[in-house]
């Protein structure tokens, strides 16, 4: 249902040997909202992201995705974007669209070939070819290609230089469903602030706040990059 | 989608195989040629027939150890490995992800295997053809006798002919996918998650060869007075025991799946 969140965590916990890198996580998604996941390095941000992708298993509680879990239904709704480059090097630029193409149904090709263009991308390159940079934008171009119900961009914007920041967030902004919801993880917040609906710190495993950046800035009368600044002070 | 994800393994691997299958037969056709000549002149030329018969049979090496690696190498890299993070977030169930790779394995395995004997075949035309056209036309009349022989009978051998060929792709595929059962109880390990698997099949294997002793001894015990009718011809015979190491072999692939669709649909932890 519409208004049923699209992403839904239960007590969620996550457990590598001992170390717990999500501990007890409860909190629920509203649709049409851009979401930042906002914590340090290894808060357990892309744990979540992994999680809602079903990459991980939950150790305990339980994630949903517009009420479901974490699956082959669930995938042809979510679009993900990982910290890492899963592309195969023996494929070109045309093969993976033709690709995205093949498996999901909500892809734009067309979208996506006038993306790669603007890049100045050939479509007959080999990936194996192309710089880590070039390929983080491809991997961008193909996950925002789809009309997804959700977006899980994990650290978009992590790697990259200023200009292909500004870059990645204009092509987020401008190819995402407005009844969508992107949640986009980050410790570089500053460069996405303006952009964010709401707010989810992450701390050694636990949200220490979930609010709209409106309330955030009424209620500590300070943006959210000074807010996370405090509070990880180290 | 099973067949949209098959279409793709092979996409994704003929470049590998067509050329090393090319290379393979290409080289046998001309240690073919050199050994077509006569005497006095394939003396003068024993040097380089001497290297490329070597680098025949490395060819030949390869095209083998290829075709296992890449059982190994595909599905550990793409799908427990960074590529991994799309192959499962595509709209599919695990148990396709697997199944199309065990299919796509076993038909390069055997294709693989059917190159192999082609090419020594080759290798073996000019003494049978060239050198000796008496050799030739008992190849042809041993092969008539073959077939005749498969005919005969109410096509009883026929029936053995086709229960072999089963068999051989039952265990081919048996085999990708209990390698593929012990890559993903390997992945379960935090850590050194290849050598866990070797450890999985390591153990697989001692777990095997005590089942087999066990059933010896029972056998031993209680006698093999098993109550078969003993007016069985050797050919049903034969019939039989290949239906039931058929049944076992798909017993076997069917665990294997279970184990490994098991372990990717509810432990997955890729890393």
């Amino acid at each position: 249902m519409a208004n049923d969140p699209i992403l839904q965590c239960t007590g969620l916990c996550k457990r590598y040997g001992k170390k717990n890198a999500l501990d007890n996580v409860t909190l629920a998604l509203e649709r049409g909202r851009i979401i930042g996941l906002l914590g340090p390095n290894g808060s357990g941000k892309s744990t979540l992201i992994k999680l809602a992708n079903g990459l991980l298993t939950p150790s305990a509680g339980e994630i949903r995705i517009a009420g479901n879990v974490p699956g082959a239904q669930t995938h042809a709704r979510v679009s993900y974007l990982p910290e890492r480059t899963y592309l195969s090097d023996w494929m070109t630029a045309n093969d993976l669209l033709r690709f995205f193409a093949n498996f999901y149904a909500d892809f734009d090709i067309d979208r996506a070939a006038q993306m790669l263009t603007h890049l100045g991308i050939q479509p007959k390159d080999a990936l194996k070819t192309m710089s880590k940079g070039t390929k983080e934008k491809i991997q961008l171009v193909v996950v925002m290609s789809r009309d997804a119900d959700l977006y899980l961009l994990d650290e978009p914007i992590g790697g990259v230089d200023p200009a292909a920041r500004d870059y990645i967030l204009n092509t987020i902004l401008s190819n995402y469903r407005e009844s969508s919801t992107v949640l986009l993880s980050t410790h570089l917040i500053s460069d996405i602030e303006k952009v964010l609906d709401d707010v989810i710190f992450l701390n050694q495993g636990q949200v220490t706040l979930h609010k709209s950046v409106d309330d955030i800035r009424s209620e500590y009368g300070k943006s959210v990059d000074a807010l996370f600044r405090e509070v990880f002070a180290c | 989608m099973l067949s949209k994800l098959i279409g793709y393994e092979f996409k994704a691997t003929r470049r590998i195989f067509l050329p090393a299958f090319g290379v393979l037969l290409l080289l046998s056709l001309v240690n073919a040629i050199f050994i077509a000549l006569p005497d006095t002149l394939l003396d003068r030329v024993e040097m380089p027939f001497g290297v490329l018969m070597t680098v025949y049979l490395l060819a030949l090496f390869a095209v083998c150890v290829l075709a296992l690696a890449y059982v190994i190498n595909r599905f550990y890299k793409n799908l427990l490995g960074d590529e991994g993070y799309l192959m499962f977030t595509l709209p599919v169930r695990p148990s396709q992800l697997i199944w199309s790779k065990c299919i796509a394995a076993t038909i390069w395995m055997i294709v693989a295997a059917v190159i192999c004997f082609v090419s020594l075949l080759l290798l073996a035309l000019p003494s049978l053809v060239v050198q000796n056209a008496i050799i030739a036309s008992d190849l042809w009349k041993i092969l008539q006798l073959a077939a005749g022989m498969l005919l005969n009978n109410n096509g009883a051998y026929l029936i053995v002919f086709f229960e072999l060929i089963v068999v051989g792709i039952v265990c081919v595929a048996n085999f990708c996918m209990h390698v593929y059962a012990c890559l993903s109880l390997g992945s379960l390990a935090n850590r050194h998650r290849l050598g866990f698997a070797f450890l999985a099949y390591l153990l697989f294997g001692i777990a095997q060869e005590i089942a087999l002793l066990l059933a010896s001894w029972l056998f031993s015990l209680i006698g093999w007075n098993i109550p078969i009718s003993l007016s069985l011809d050797a050919v049903t015979a034969l019939q039989l025991a290949l239906l039931l190491w058929l049944a076992y072999t798909a017993v076997c692939l069917a665990v294997n799946f279970l184990i490994t669709n098991y372990i990717l649909s509810r432990h997955l932890n890729l890393q």
